[in-house]
């Protein structure tokens, strides 16, 4: 997808955004884009900034600085106008406990013009939430799936989940995503969620962004991203110089071989010449994060 | 939107709701029974003024606390900031829910006033006017106030308590408050005046209206509701402790300004003044025209007490004995003296006959050492930790120099065989009332006597160190009093500076008294 066509078919894009929380620097000039109908994982360690990031693109916070565009409005932060074209799942669901499913519904739906009941009422019905049910009796998936039927019940054109499945079990986290993935592909509608599990962002996401202090490391398609990472080992003895287009993410000796994590265009990993003891090896999701939000030199 | 969160508002606070209705439906019941206004100042808005003064505060302080700290406390008002609405419209919501609550409580209340007086009362429409006006006013500037204080979070009880110590200082420095501001508008003339706007009252309580409800939005909603957010967040307890000393020693600082205001000094008209050195003595005659002996008794009476007090300052290393005044009474018989202090508790007064005086010297001089110390200390003296040791003091004191052993002092105290198989435990010092009730045939201040006398061996200099330490200190009239009770106890001091302990000082004393061999 070239830089036009994202441009032309982009539900968010994010540049240059900056939150300072006193003296700590929490986002430090973070770029993102999310092309329509994608799904896009955010991933990124606790604390590396992934919920502030959010919490700025959905107007709950302001930014220091950058701009966010989305649903086709630019600002510095979100209007109401462009909130209520967009669905949003909290890390936690604050719920008032005295309030049933089906009356959050209808406090919620008196924000958004575009709510629709019977939707609602079905989703409900699909998820097996009971509609009188009150929200302090609900568990916490349950609570996940309310929070998710409230954000998709006015049919936003824009999904945004923070850490939905954080708390849950694997099997209410592995159901909650099926449902999120499902969901999306069917009504065509771009989802943006973050989260810390990597086998989670890997099974659902189209497009992938890792968060690391503050700053964007990565941003491409997951095939995308095992083309340009990749690993280098080396045979003992043996000793080899990183090319200066490459860069080196991860540097560690296990066992006496040397590993390192290099990141390169597929072109240039394609024109490398190695020498004989050395070899190439493709990697996981899951390693390409720890390679990309770890730099340190590590013998084990 | 906006309905659907005055619905949501409705329904979540439903309980604070339903206790205010209650609250009105009792008050306006109460109004409408014409008698009692008649009774309570003969208008039917002056318990309308009445109620508006309490009613207004508590209503504010439970609806900003439920409309706003609940929502940060409980961390709800993040699935609020989740919805399409901007913050300042979701304060306003609640900022107004708020008003209109208050505004409406305000109107019932003067309505019921008004159902309750309109035959009774000429209600012109300006008087009408400048009631709803005064009643507006007091329950907007307390919705305001509390609609600010709400977003302090876990400092909103600390604060709360400092402007209620600030506003007793206030009182209490002199500062007419129910002439100020919000306060002039439901002052005593709140149901009466009928013509005159108190343009300034009602300047000021727009001053405070607008100051505070700035202050509540600007709390709301700078750095995002951050600070909100932080303050809303239970205290640590290391916190705790911190703002607990505070308090603890703010109110200590304060408690000296927030004496009761002292009144003019007491002034006896025709009292002389025998005061000597530490000792403040004055001598009185309660007669219009005192006989020459009287006044040559009244003077002896005084210059005797002077020395004896300013003997007792010397010895207990204090700058200033509370004034005694003694007062000459002829209706007093002979052996009848009464003793009293004034209303502050600063002055001692011994009324008694001269010409008729107490059985002997002895006592007067005993009852005079005990009630001043009991004055410099607040009545501290006499309680179970202390009491010994004044008691003990005060029968000790006048003979001092004149006694060596339980025998001369018994002997000297005129008393007898009433010691025989007494004796005294180291509980007994540590609950010394309980000792007193139980001992009603020995003469207490005798035995206490035996006590000084015996403890550290007799050794002058150890004992005057203990005496000095505990009737020695001047007690404030605030919580430091109670704060040095509480850091220095009895028995350490006694063993500090006598080498006894209670044990072993009720040992002697006990000894002391089962050897004692006087004559009957």
């Amino acid at each position: 997808m070239t830089a036009s066509e994202i441009s032309a078919e982009t539900v968010l894009e994010v540049r240059g955004l900056k939150r300072n929380f006193g003296r700590v620097l929490a986002v430090d000039g973070v770029d993102l884009t999310v092309p329509r109908g994608q799904i896009y994982g955010f991933l990124g360690i606790n604390g590396a900034g992934k919920t502030t990031t959010i919490r700025m693109i959905m107007g709950i916070i302001s930014p220091d600085a950058g701009t966010i565009r989305m649903v086709g409005e630019t600002s510095r932060s979100a209007s109401v106008k462009q909130r209520q074209r967009i669905g949003y799942v909290s890390q936690e669901q604050n719920f008032y406990p005295w309030m049933t499913c089906k009356g959050l519904g209808k406090f919620v739906s008196s924000f958004y013009p575009s709510w629709d009941a019977v939707e609602f009422a079905r989703i409900l019905d699909v998820f097996s939430l009971p509609p009188d049910r009150k929200a302090s009796q609900l568990s916490g998936g349950m609570r996940a799936k309310l929070a998710l039927a409230l954000a998709v019940a006015h049919k936003p054109e824009l999904l945004i989940l923070d850490e939905p499945t954080a708390g849950l079990d694997p099997l209410a986290r592995a159901e909650f995503m099926e449902i999120i993935v499902a969901n999306s592909r069917k009504s065509q509608r771009t989802t943006f969620f973050s989260s810390h599990l990597v086998d989670e962002v890997e099974r659902c996401a189209d497009r992938i962004g890792i968060i690391h202090e503050g700053r964007m490391k990565v941003e491409c398609t997951l095939h995308e991203l095992r083309d340009r990472v990749r690993r280098l080992t080396l045979q003992p003895g043996m000793s080899f110089e990183v090319p200066p287009q490459f860069e080196l993410l991860r540097d560690r000796t296990v066992d006496g071989i040397d590993q390192l994590d290099l990141r390169a265009n597929p072109e240039q990993w394609d024109a490398l010449v190695l020498p004989a003891g050395v070899s190439v090896h493709r990697l996981s999701l899951e390693a390409i994060f720890i390679a990309s939000v770890s730099q340190e030199r590590i013998v084990l | 939107m906006i309905r659907g969160l005055l619905e949501k508002e409705c329904r979540d606070h439903a309980i604070a709701l339903g206790v205010m209705a209650v609250l009105l439906l009792v008050t306006l019941l109460i109004m409408l029974m014409v008698p009692v206004f008649s009774e309570t100042g003969g208008s039917a808005f002056f318990l309308l003024g009445e109620l508006l003064s309490f009613m207004g505060p508590l209503a504010a302080l439970i609806l900003a606390t439920g409309l706003i700290h609940s929502e940060f406390r409980h961390r709800t008002y993040l699935f609020l900031l989740g919805l399409p609405i901007h913050r300042v419209t979701l304060l306003s919501v609640k900022y107004g829910f708020g008003l209109c609550a208050m505004l409406f409580l305000a109107t019932v209340l003067l309505a019921g006033a008004w159902w309750g007086g309109r035959n009774a009362e000429a209600m012109t429409p300006n008087f009408l006017w400048l009631l709803f006006a005064k009643s507006v006013g007091w329950m907007w500037c307390w919705w305001s106030v509390c609609f600010a204080h709400s977003f302090l979070g876990r400092y909103r009880i600390v604060t709360g308590f400092a402007l209620a110590i600030g506003l007793i200082i206030a009182l209490n420095a002199g500062v007419l408050v129910s002439r100020f501001g919000p306060f002039a508008l439901i002052s005593d003339q709140f149901a009466y005046e009928r013509y005159v706007w108190p343009i300034e009252a009602f300047g000021w309580t727009a001053v405070i209206i607008v100051g505070f409800s700035l202050a509540g939005f600007a709390l709301g909603i700078i750095k995002d509701s951050e600070v909100t957010e932080k303050l809303s967040k239970r205290m640590s307890s290391r916190e705790r402790v911190v703002v607990t000393v505070v308090v603890i020693g703010a109110i200590t600082g304060l408690s000296k300004f927030i004496q009761e205001p002292r009144g003019v000094p007491l002034n006896l008209p025709g009292a002389i003044d025998f005061s000597d050195r530490a000792a403040n003595v004055s001598v009185v005659a309660a007669v219009s025209t005192p006989t020459k002996g009287e006044e040559e008794a009244l003077a002896a009476h005084g210059k005797s007490a002077a020395k004896l007090l300013s003997a007792v300052a010397e010895y207990l290393e204090c700058e200033r004995l509370p004034r005694i005044n003694i007062v000459h009474r002829r209706d007093f018989k002979a052996n009848e003296f009464e003793i009293a202090s004034e209303s502050e508790g600063d002055i001692g007064f011994i009324r008694l006959n001269v010409l008729a005086p107490p059985p002997s010297d002895l006592i007067l001089q005993t009852q005079l050492i005990e009630h001043v110390l009991g004055i410099r200390q607040r009545g501290r003296l006499h309680s179970d930790a202390r009491g010994w040791v004044l008691k003990g003091f005060a029968a000790w004191m006048p003979l001092r120099g004149q006694v060596t052993s339980a025998s001369d002092l018994v002997k000297l105290r005129g008393q007898g065989q009433t010691f025989v198989d007494e004796s005294v435990s180291a509980t007994d010092l540590s609950a010394w009332l309980k000792y007193a009730s139980s001992r009603e045939k020995i003469e207490l201040g005798t035995s206490a006597g035996i006590g000084i006398l015996v403890m550290g061996n007799g050794d002058e200099a150890a004992r005057r160190r203990f005496l000095t330490g505990v009737l020695g200190y001047e007690a404030p009239h605030d919580a430091r009093a109670t704060l040095h009770d509480w850091l220095h106890p009895v028995e350490p001091l006694l063993k500090a500076t006598t080498g006894d302990d209670f044990e072993t000082l009720a040992a002697k004393w006990s000894r002391e008294m089962k050897a004692i061999k006087v004559p009957q």
